[in-house]
């Protein structure tokens, strides 16, 4: 038992870090555990996995929020988030993402007893219609825009620049400089020529209706299921699927609806992993190698840490959310957006590769250019729409 | 800087940034891996062997996937295309991602490319 609470506060630690730190992803730290080879069928280690994945579903809105750097499930979150920061609500911001994120927790654990018992059914259902699914919900989002021909033309390039960077031999980690480019790089290049002041921060916790938080959490619930069961779609893909259900959606509701996204998404692929059998995150993938078959007994011990992690994660966001709204409007944001820009760059380069700056550039223009023609940036998730889209239907 | 020279500016490098992207995943090519070389740590990354092709075989009933056994001087591995070609004995070059069935190591092959038949 106490090996595997110290596994559970190890993972919260890691969770923190990768989520708070630019351009580590969890499936990094996974991977590396994996290929230490440490021993086979070790429960402990799948403790530590599972409270470092939760941890991070949490902690990782942080740096998209403060510092316009997401990661592949929090891109979207940059735009609303940002917005507040620059009202000085940065930390109501990312305590909207993290109650989402709580309830979200909460919600899938409730519902886990009818998603095991339904899964195996929906599961081949969901994967015939996946690529239909999506072509209706890009059409509904585009025709809801007003500039209509710009916004399909936002979706297709970035369509195009997602097809060819995840068919790109010699870029590694794909997704990092593909989603830094057009939600982070864009946003902070915008912010360095604009030369934008962020405004002292108020430590006021953001008030949302129960409505609200309910039209958010159901639709979450909702897009979290149906893309727990195929691979390659996750968070972001989940989130154009909900923000598709409702005809206005403030950005407080679009915040805690990406938190509860980001963490049911991670939860359920634990799930999915223990009644199908399949992996459809990098964290269950390396749950898959270290626990071949999983018992009910082990599934209760991690369904327990994983709760347990949510709640401790709540509190640490909570800590870092006070901390970096004090301290950031005592940096020159100016060059923090360049220090970043520049440690972006340097990441990108060294993980995917000296080719992925290519990729980072011209997602940053199209960034760029979206701002300037004045759409949503959802438009430009069609870099992963359209690959997912194509091999569904193929 | 101007709003409309931000959108020119950015509008040329996405058009000339997408062109160049393209010619470069066209032409470009990982560096060659001896099969025996391919291990779990590769899982999910590209890939570029060289070898004979020792046997083939139809997999599938709806959908038919076409399973190639590659075999260079030091290993083997199987293959998976998703176009119909008779290559047994051909020699070929295989561009593809590693992945994992079973407990076995695999190629999804994106490209393959006859050498000499």
């Amino acid at each position: 038992m106490l090996e595997l609470f110290l596994s559970f506060l190890a993972g919260v630690v890691a969770g923190t870090i990768t989520g708070i730190v630019p351009g580590i992803h969890v499936n990094l730290i996974a991977a590396i555990l994996i290929s230490l080879a440490f021993k086979p069928y070790s429960l402990p280690l799948a403790v530590f996995i599972v409270s470092m994945s939760i941890t991070h579903t949490f902690l990782d809105f942080l740096p998209s929020i403060f510092l316009g750097a997401p990661d592949e499930d929090t891109a979207l979150s940059i735009l609303p988030g940002h917005k507040m920061l620059l009202k000085g609500n940065g930390y109501g911001a990312l305590r909207l993402t993290a109650v989402g994120s709580l309830l979200g927790l909460f919600l899938a654990m409730i519902l886990l007893p009818f998603f095991i018992f339904f899964s195996s059914h929906l599961y081949g259902f969901i994967r015939k219609f996946m690529g239909y699914i999506l072509i209706f919900i890009s059409t509904v989002l585009i025709l809801k825009e007003r500039k209509k021909f710009f916004a399909l033309f936002i979706f297709l390039i970035s369509g195009i620049l997602g097809l060819i960077t995840l068919n790109f031999p010699l870029i590694k980690q794909p997704l990092l400089p593909l989603l830094n480019g057009l939600f982070g790089t864009s946003l902070l290049t915008i912010s360095f020529i604009q030369k934008v002041k962020i405004p002292k921060q108020k430590l006021k916790k953001e008030r949302i209706s129960k409505k609200e938080t309910i039209k958010a959490l159901s639709s979450s619930v909702f897009s979290s299921t149906l893309v727990s069961f195929l691979p390659g779609i996750g968070a972001s893909q989940a989130a154009v699927i909900s923000s598709s259900f409702w005809k206005r959606i403030n950005e407080k509701m679009f915040l805690v609806m990406l938190g509860s996204i980001n963490t049911i998404v991670m939860a359920l692929s634990f799930s999915v992993l223990y009644t199908v059998g399949k992996s459809r995150t990098g964290s269950a993938a390396a749950i898959q190698r270290i626990l071949p078959t999983i018992t009910s007994k082990e599934f209760i011990t991690l369904v327990l840490f994983m709760i347990l992690s949510g709640i401790l994660s709540f509190f640490l966001c909570d800590f870092f959310g006070r901390f970096f709204a004090r301290k950031i409007t005592r940096i020159n944001y100016r060059w923090l957006c360049f220090s970043i820009l520049m440690l972006i760059f340097i990441i990108t380069a060294t993980i995917s590769g000296p080719l992925a700056l290519l990729v980072l550039v011209c997602g940053t223009s199209i960034g760029i250019l979206t701002h300037c023609l004045g759409i949503r940036k959802m438009h430009m998730m069609g870099c992963l729409l359209v690959p997912t889209i194509i091999n569904t239907l193929s | 800087m101007k709003q409309k020279t931000l959108l020119k500016f950015s509008f040329t490098t996405t058009i000339v940034m997408l062109l160049l992207l393209t010619f470069l995943s066209m032409n470009l090519r990982p560096k060659e891996t001896k099969i025996s070389e391919i291990n779990e740590k590769m899982l999910n990354e590209w890939v570029y062997v060289k070898g004979t092709v020792v046997d083939e075989k139809v997999m599938g009933n709806e959908k038919k996937i076409y399973v190639f056994i590659v075999q260079d001087e030091d290993g083997k591995i199987e293959v998976f295309y998703d176009s119909n070609l008779t290559l047994n004995g051909c020699t070929v070059k295989v561009l593809g991602k590693v992945f994992q069935y079973k407990s076995k190591l695999e190629i999804e092959a994106k490209q393959i490319e006859i050498i000499k038949c």
